[in-house]
């Protein structure tokens, strides 16, 4: 199936015969990447499937009044990136997740219980690593070096500067090589 | 287009031995994962909204679990499904030959038919006392038997209570009727004429 512009999408979605058809094309198309941005920020799979299944309702509630102001990518990135936090902030308050001694998240046991985790292997190491960083320092991590995502794009998902995005991202691979060189 | 030279690029830059391959995931999915979520996205919605919709309409209604109390044989969505034999052409009945179709039209035809005699037929204008004066004839006319048997078929389903206790202001005010209009309603009272104009009057 050839992929369908952003516009033909909401166009279609506009006309009441097709909205479904329309929303399914748009599932299609975004489905693996909003998938592994959530997956890589809670990492087990049954509550990455459940942020983005609030994600997609989301998206059916609010298309019909999203302006073409931003692109829809964008739109999407943004809805996913703050269903990841709401989630990871309930997980925090029910205690079913661990913290660090700053209080924030740490998921590396989740990652440790994960059948095919290898201590070995440098990608698993590397989740391990993204774990010793601060949740908003984790985002920019992963929507880069992940994501490939521009910071113009990243500035507009997170309302952030660029400038404050790039000093992030260089804090966060010097963090990340450390804890690779190191542990 | 790939951006990937550029990660690598500002890597390097930031004097990073972090390796831009590492960037495959290690995690797994399980298989065909993608191939039905805009399925069961859609199955979710629907399945929300409808759930929205009760709370509104019913809260006590939207507390209830929806599970059925009913119980299959054990097996039963297992079996085989049998090979049907050839198959034969399914008959097509008219309405008209079914028998309580004819029986209600016949009951129609005759009830109808009485009261036009009725009415016709008397000299006086036909009230409510004649009525009850053709069926208390009628009634004589039943031997005992038959006398008990209209009585057992009163006494079961009538209270004597039943139109007094109908509260039919919903109805008009906005209910069923509420989108009829009154020329509508005239029409039809018009179309029942032999029932509802008559002179049946105290």
């Amino acid at each position: 199936m050839p992929p369908y512009s952003d516009a033909e999408i909401l166009l279609a979605f506009g006309e009441p015969g097709q909205r479904e058809a329309a929303f399914t094309r748009l599932v299609r198309q975004y489905q693996e990447k909003l998938y592994w941005h959530i997956r890589r920020m809670v990492v087990g799979h049954e509550d990455a499937n459940d942020v983005l299944q609030n994600v997609w309702i989301r998206v059916w509630k609010g298309l019909e009044g999203f302006r073409a102001d931003s692109q829809l990518y964008t739109w999407l990135y943004r809805i996913a990136t703050n269903e990841c936090l709401s989630y990871l902030e309930q997980q925090k308050r029910k205690g079913s997740v661990a913290l660090d001694s700053e209080g924030g998240i740490n998921l590396s046991d989740r990652i440790r219980a994960d059948a095919h985790f290898d201590a070995e292997k440098a990608e698993w190491k590397l989740q391990l690593a993204m774990q010793e960083l601060p949740e908003k320092q984790r985002l920019v991590f992963t929507l880069r070096y992940y994501d490939e995502m521009p910071y113009e794009e990243m500035s507009r998902v997170l309302e952030t500067s660029e400038g404050a995005l790039k000093a992030s991202y260089h804090h966060a691979v010097k963090k990340v090589e450390d804890y690779l060189l190191n542990r | 287009m790939s951006v990937r030279p550029t990660i690598e690029n500002e890597l390097q830059e930031l004097n990073s031995r972090l390796f831009a391959g590492l960037s495959q995931n290690p995690y797994t999915i399980p298989a065909g994962y993608f191939e039905g979520m805009a399925a069961q996205v859609l199955a979710e919605i629907r399945r929300r909204e409808t759930q929205e919709e009760l709370n509104a309409l019913s809260p006590t209604l939207s507390g209830l679990s929806r599970e059925i109390p009913y119980t299959t044989p054990a097996g039963y969505f297992d079996r085989s499904v049998q090979t049907p034999g050839p198959a034969e052409p399914t008959p097509v009945v008219s309405i008209f030959r079914r028998t309580w179709m004819r029986y209600a039209v016949a009951a129609a035809l005759l009830g109808a038919g009485v009261f036009i005699g009725l009415k016709n037929n008397n000299e006086t204008p036909l009230t409510a006392n004649t009525v009850l004066s053709a069926v208390e004839k009628e009634i004589d006319g039943l031997n005992d038997q038959e006398k008990e048997r209209l009585q057992d078929f009163v006494a079961a389903g009538m209270t004597g209570q039943e139109t007094a206790q109908l509260d039919l202001s919903g109805l008009y005010a906005d209910g069923l009727l509420a989108e009829v209009s009154e020329q509508e309603l005239t029409e039809f009272l018009e179309q029942t004429a032999l029932i509802t104009s008559s002179s049946i009057t105290d």
